[in-house]
């Protein structure tokens, strides 16, 4: 079968739809015509068909590598820099709003603006410090064009506006995250760790969703399975309308300049980047308990107390946890009423390589409420008394008598909960079902459990008097002196920011979880204890806070004018660097 | 002809190959993500706060809702963007505001139209 040229022409246009330069696509259709001309017959029309889609996959790949810049993941802590550059195409008109609307709105404190949203979410923790707005530029495609071209040229056309403007032109600098604000707004769509792209007339909802975006958020998901909020998105997608990463299916606020607000993150997004106190996060079980009542404050609340209850019930994921929470009426979260609210934190399935999401545990029926009574995995969870200061949460859970990952029960009696490997475990079966036939039928020196020749008592516990052979006996002390450390893996819960082998939470504050040595901890530790006496006392040059000679401020996070060697605030800085690689979940 | 196919089979075989690089590839790279489409609770959160009341939605697909509400005792037809959150005012009959912002669903962007308005 031949196809004429007429024919083909236009097929090889569909790839390369704009006159603009599109790298890729000329590229492609280039070597389609190339291939066609050859006059190869059908097989080969579907194999340039997979040739153009395959090149144009690569440049996108392509692309997409250049922009996989290092992404900071968490904890987030600290200034965090972007550069915001404003696009118009070749025949926008005058956009709505100069450099200095979106200044406001993105850097400047206290215009109820993006400042003041993250200062408010993060307590206080990051600030767009350093940042900065450039544009407008000017691409050479129209809108129109724009419009055609798919989302990482989008992405790319601004830079290159930026890159090659005569006059101003820009580059964003490493590191910093990228935000693109075209006019007239054409799409509106993030690369999580990049940056965002937003149309000209962004509410600060949108904003915020795709800010947290760069800053390494991902959506958050519902437990619904009958929820599918639009033919792209997973099953739960986008279903915790009391969380911004549920934008715009989440409920706002209206602000006086900048639209709709985003409500606050949900408690585990929070807790995701170290943005709730380590004395304000209760972990349940971990002193132990099986069973207890917690009051609860207002997530986003002024009052000191719990304030994120983690409730960890798989041994064998210690990240896999229930959350519970309480949402105040006010601020940020004023868009919706009062409430309480049980997420479970877990490891997505969208492909092996998936991250931990937050899935709000909700009705499945009628208004599809989220749910305030939980009995699942071993867990009951039951929310009363909720009001704007107050919640309380009756919780109970076996995890605090199970056995950490790798070790089982022993059960060499009904009660034996001492965790053992599993081959001990068999072993203590094995040699409880051989109890009567290695006792010596005629009883001896001890009594009617005498064992046979080559026995002892295996003693596990008080009287226990199976008889076993000597190296039995003793991995049964053994196992007995290390059982306070195997069992109850609530102790070993720390969260997202969890920190790999070697490491320990620096703790210079109670949001400090930059994971450090167990040295420099110490000396965060020491330093906080002579944080007073190092300061000079009459002041100075930097105020109350100014060191004596010798000494400089950690700035191991934003405020922290503890005074020590320029050594250690050197440290400081290096921690804070490494703080995305030492982390577990990263 | 008969190298002709030769050639395609191995293009195709190229590109298969290709294909399975860039799939790793992409599954490294950054996300994307977009913005989600308003539900109908969410909407009529947000209409409430702007004013609007008896509120009637009507969901003719993913993206496209058909709204009528009152505002100050004036009955409106609202024409919403469920992304972005733009409402515009209408009257009934009068075709649907053409929204410059595609609603599109992020890994299936290439060379999409935008749907009807």
């Amino acid at each position: 079968m031949q196809y004429s040229n007429s024919t083909e022409k236009p097929m090889c246009e569909v790839v390369g739809q704009s006159s603009a330069p599109q790298h890729s696509d000329t590229l492609c259709t280039s070597l389609a015509r190339t291939t066609w001309c050859q006059g190869i017959g059908g097989t080969l029309m579907i194999g340039r068909t997979v040739v153009a889609r395959t090149l144009y996959m690569l440049a996108i790949a392509a692309m997409l590598q250049f922009l996989s810049l290092p992404a900071q993941a968490h904890p987030r802590r600290g200034s965090v820099k972007w550069s915001v550059i404003l696009c118009q195409f070749s025949d926008s008109p005058a956009p709505p709003h100069d450099p200095t609307f979106y200044r406001n709105m993105f850097f400047v404190p206290n215009t109820r603006g993006m400042a003041d949203y993250w200062a408010a979410i993060s307590n206080h923790g990051v600030d767009f410090q350093g940042s900065e707005v450039v544009g407008w530029y000017r691409e050479s495609v129209t809108t129109a064009q724009a419009q055609a071209r798919n989302r990482n040229q989008r992405w790319q056309d601004c830079l290159d506006a930026a890159h090659n403007a005569p006059t101003n032109p820009y580059n964003p600098p490493p590191g910093n995250l990228i935000a693109i604000i075209t006019s007239p707004g054409i799409d509106l769509f993030g690369f999580i760790g990049v940056g965002s792209f937003l149309p000209d007339n962004v509410d600060m909802g949108g904003m915020t969703h795709e800010v947290g975006h760069g800053l390494g958020y991902q959506h958050s998901f519902s437990d619904d399975p009958a929820f599918r909020d639009a033919s792209w998105a997973q099953i739960g997608e986008y279903d915790d309308e009391w969380d911004a990463m549920s934008w715009a299916n989440a409920f706002g606020t209206s602000t006086p300049t900048y639209g709709f607000a985003a409500p606050g993150m949900n408690a585990a997004h929070a807790d995701y980047m170290g943005w709730i106190p380590k004395d304000e996060i209760l972990t349940f079980g971990a002193d132990g308990a099986t069973s207890r009542t917690v009051n609860i404050v207002p997530l986003y609340g002024s009052a000191h107390g719990t304030k994120l209850i983690r409730i960890p019930f798989d041994p064998a994921d210690l990240l896999h946890y229930y959350t519970v929470e309480l949402r105040a009426q006010a601020g940020y979260d004023g868009g919706f009423s009062t409430i309480a609210m049980i997420h479970e934190v877990k490891k997505g399935d969208r492909d092996p390589t998936d991250h931990y999401l937050t899935y709000l545990i909700r009705s499945h029926t009628g208004a599809r409420d989220p749910v305030q009574t939980l009995n699942a995995n071993g867990v009951t969870i039951n929310l009363t008394a909720v009001s704007s200061t107050s919640a309380t949460v009756a919780i109970t859970s076996a995890m605090a008598g199970r056995c950490v990952q790798g070790f089982v029960w022993r059960e060499a009696s009904l009660s034996d909960h001492v965790c053992v490997t599993g081959a001990t475990r068999t072993q203590a079966q094995q040699d409880n079902a051989q109890a009567a036939a290695r006792r010596n039928p005629g009883g001896g020196a001890y009594g009617p459990d005498t064992c046979r020749q080559g026995f002892v008592w295996r003693e596990a516990f008080a009287n226990d008097h199976v008889c076993v052979t000597g190296a039995t006996r003793s991995q049964a002390r053994d196992d007995n002196s290390h059982a306070a450390e195997r069992i109850n893996p609530a102790r070993l819960a720390y969260g997202p920011n969890t920190c790999v082998q070697g490491y320990v939470w620096r703790e210079a504050d109670s949001m400090d979880y930059v994971c450090v040595t167990g040295a420099t901890r110490t000396q965060a530790q020491q330093d906080n204890s002579q944080a007073a006496a190092r300061r000079n006392p009459g002041g100075g040059a930097y105020g109350p806070d100014t060191c004596r000679q010798g000494f400089v401020w950690r700035e191991a996070f934003p405020g922290d004018h503890v005074c020590v060697t320029g050594a250690t605030r050197t440290q400081a800085r290096q921690d804070n660097d490494q703080a995305g690689s030492r982390v577990a979940s990263n | 002809m008969k190298r002709g196919f030769m050639k395609a089979a191995r293009v195709l075989a190229t590109s298969v190959l290709l294909l399975a690089g860039v799939l790793q590839a992409q599954q490294k790279g950054p996300i994307q993500t977009t913005t989600a489409p308003m539900s109908e609770p969410v909407i009529r959160q947000r209409l409430r706060i702007l004013g609007y009341s008896n509120v009637q939605i009507n969901k003719t697909n993913t993206l496209r809702y058909e709204i009528t509400a009152t505002k100050q005792g004036r009955p409106v037809v609202l024409n919403l963007h469920p992304q972005s959150g733009a409402i515009e005012e209408t009257t009934s009959g009068k075709p649907a505001v053409h929204w410059t912002m595609p609603m599109e669903p992020p890994g299936t962007f290439r060379n999409e139209k935008m749907p009807p308005h």
